[in-house]
């Protein structure tokens, strides 16, 4: 298989879906005017002294309705899944679970020790290689305020603008799990990181929506689904793999975006410190000392690397691939702590 | 009344200008219903349909925030269809009961965003097979990437993750299909 068979094999496989009719656009587009419509003054209830709203979402409640009726049959589901390496909630999240993670503990304990670096931002330069692409350079500013900027240059980031987070800040959500991760308890931290992804319910801007129906699929597609379905929910190994993987690049993400702060870094190793499928291996590149923090949950023997300097914990690598052949990713990072307006500055 | 919208302004002219003038943001909705329909409808079927119409309502109610210098608003239309699409996912597979939980940071659990019986319905087995192991971000990544055909940068605007991340998730997503396609025989798949 090449490189680039699985998206043929995926846009081969994209489940149709046919133009909108000319009724259907009109119907959404008079919808979207309708609820676009000015809100209308509110009329006051005499008897009952209560303003009566102007109706926007007359459209959508009945489908709330009608997926409560739908979903209220729905099996619910289990709920904790985070894998046994946790801890039973209340554990030292600087107890080593094993061998494998000494190193981290140490180097955690390492980092900590180290004075906080001064600046209000991370710089990161990258260099990304993917084997029969063009290499990519690129820096990424994060802002402990928030902010993200990219740009292929310096000169360039100096008139980036940030980049809005329209779904729910999800890099400094995993940020602040990781800093935190030392203060508490292993079972709390890894949930805290592995959710970091999901938005606390849906952003105050976007408003909540108005779900539709259930789709009508045939009962031979529904049995298939429900079969697929089950074998992941069903399958404690599959279940704690898609969790591990969350964690895994949920904690990579935080690295990466807190890559200059030492609570960031000293969290994120205490966090990998609690995974039963990191493996830690030390290595002297360049001169330097370095752990490799290797992935093993993924399926089908693919695994990911992280580098990081054994006495600082800043990412200076990650590299992708299956067991036994060369990368197929190879990502070298150079962090600097700065102050974000000195960058910015024209 | 609005005037006819120009040919030529940019989608954050128009949704500033739909800040006074609300009609103003039909316009928006001309230019990218048909891709912002094919792909809900693409990932959820009939009820993709209302999903779409579902996001430009969700747009038109966020336009303060929109930034007005981006001249193309479909990422920031994708990123809502595909937060929308995840949270109806999600409620066809938890139900209402626990959907209203959800909103609780402690009863979110990432197997809630996996494929759900509807989803896994909807994509087919073949292709059910072979996403089902990967994480939500990642899928969602990879499929705005093959499906949507937005860029690196455009699908960093729709999910508001750093580029570095988005071009590691595709990655990730796209190695793990790989890894499936190799390992399962074809007539498997």
């Amino acid at each position: 298989m090449t490189e680039h068979d699985d998206l043929t094999w995926l846009r081969d496989r994209q489940p149709p879906a046919p133009s909108p009719d000319a009724a259907a656009t009109a119907e959404a587009r008079a919808a979207l005017l309708e609820h676009a419509r000015p809100e209308p003054l509110a009329v006051v209830d005499v008897e009952g002294l209560r303003p009566i709203a102007g109706d926007r979402r007359r459209r959508a409640l009945p489908r709330v309705l009608a997926l409560a009726a739908v979903a209220a049959v729905v099996a619910v589901l289990v709920t904790s899944l985070l894998p046994a390496g946790g801890g039973s909630g209340g554990g030292d999240l600087l107890a080593p679970r094993a061998a494998e993670a000494a190193p981290l503990v140490l180097l955690a304990r390492n980092i900590q020790a180290h004075p906080a670096a001064a600046g209000d931002a991370t710089l990161v330069r990258l260099h990304h290689e993917y084997p029969g692409e063009p290499s990519v350079d690129r820096l990424d500013l994060f802002a402990d305020d928030g902010r993200y900027f990219y740009a292929p240059t310096l000169r360039e980031l100096r008139r980036a603008t940030a980049l809005r987070d329209p779904v729910g800040a999800h890099t400094q959500r995993k940020v602040a799990a990781a800093a935190a991760a030392a203060d508490l308890p292993a079972t709390e931290a890894r949930e805290r990181i592995v959710q970091a992804d999901s938005p606390p319910g849906f952003p105050d801007h976007m408003g909540e929506p108005g779900l539709p129906h259930a789709d009508e699929v045939s009962a031979e597609e529904q049995a298939a689904g429900r079969r697929t379905s089950a074998q992941l929910r069903n399958d404690p190994e599959r279940r704690a793999e898609l969790v591990e993987n969350v964690f895994w690049g949920n904690t990579m993400d935080a690295l990466i975006a807190g890559a200059g702060r030492a609570d960031v870094r000293a969290g994120v190793m205490k966090l990998l410190a609690t995974s039963r499928t990191v493996k830690v291996t030390r290595d002297t590149v360049a001169g330097r000392d370095v752990l490799h923090i290797t992935e093993t949950s993924f399926a089908d023997g693919y695994t990911e690397t992280l580098t990081v300097d054994a006495d600082t914990g800043i990412l200076t690598a990650m590299t992708g691939g299956t067991a036994g052949r060369p990368p197929t990713v190879k990502v070298d990072y150079d962090v600097e702590r700065v102050r974000a307006a000195d960058v910015l500055k024209p | 009344m609005t005037p006819p919208t120009r040919i030529g302004i940019g989608d954050g002219a128009l949704i500033a200008r739909s800040i006074d003038d609300p009609a103003v943001f039909a316009a928006v909705f001309d230019r990218h219903w048909p891709r912002i329909h094919r792909f809900c409808v693409s990932r959820a079927g009939a009820a993709g349909e209302d999903l779409a119409a579902e996001a430009f309502r969700v747009a038109f109610d966020g336009r303060a925030r929109f930034d007005a210098t981006q001249e193309d608003a479909g990422p920031w239309l994708y990123g809502i269809a595909t937060n929308l699409l995840r949270r109806w996912f999600r409620g066809q597979a938890r139900g209402a009961a626990a959907l209203a939980r959800s909103d609780r940071p402690q009863e979110r659990d990432p197997v809630d965003d996996a494929l759900s019986r509807v989803e896994a319905s909807r994509l087919g087995p073949e292709l059910a097979a072979a996403l089902a192991a990967i994480a939500t971000p990642d899928r969602d990544a990879l499929l705005l990437y093959a499906w949507a055909d937005l860029t690196y940068e455009q699908i960093a605007q729709a999910t508001g993750a750093p580029v570095g991340t988005v071009r590691s998730r595709i990655h990730r997503a796209r190695a793990q299909v790989r890894a499936h396609l190799t390992t399962t025989p074809e007539d498997h798949r």
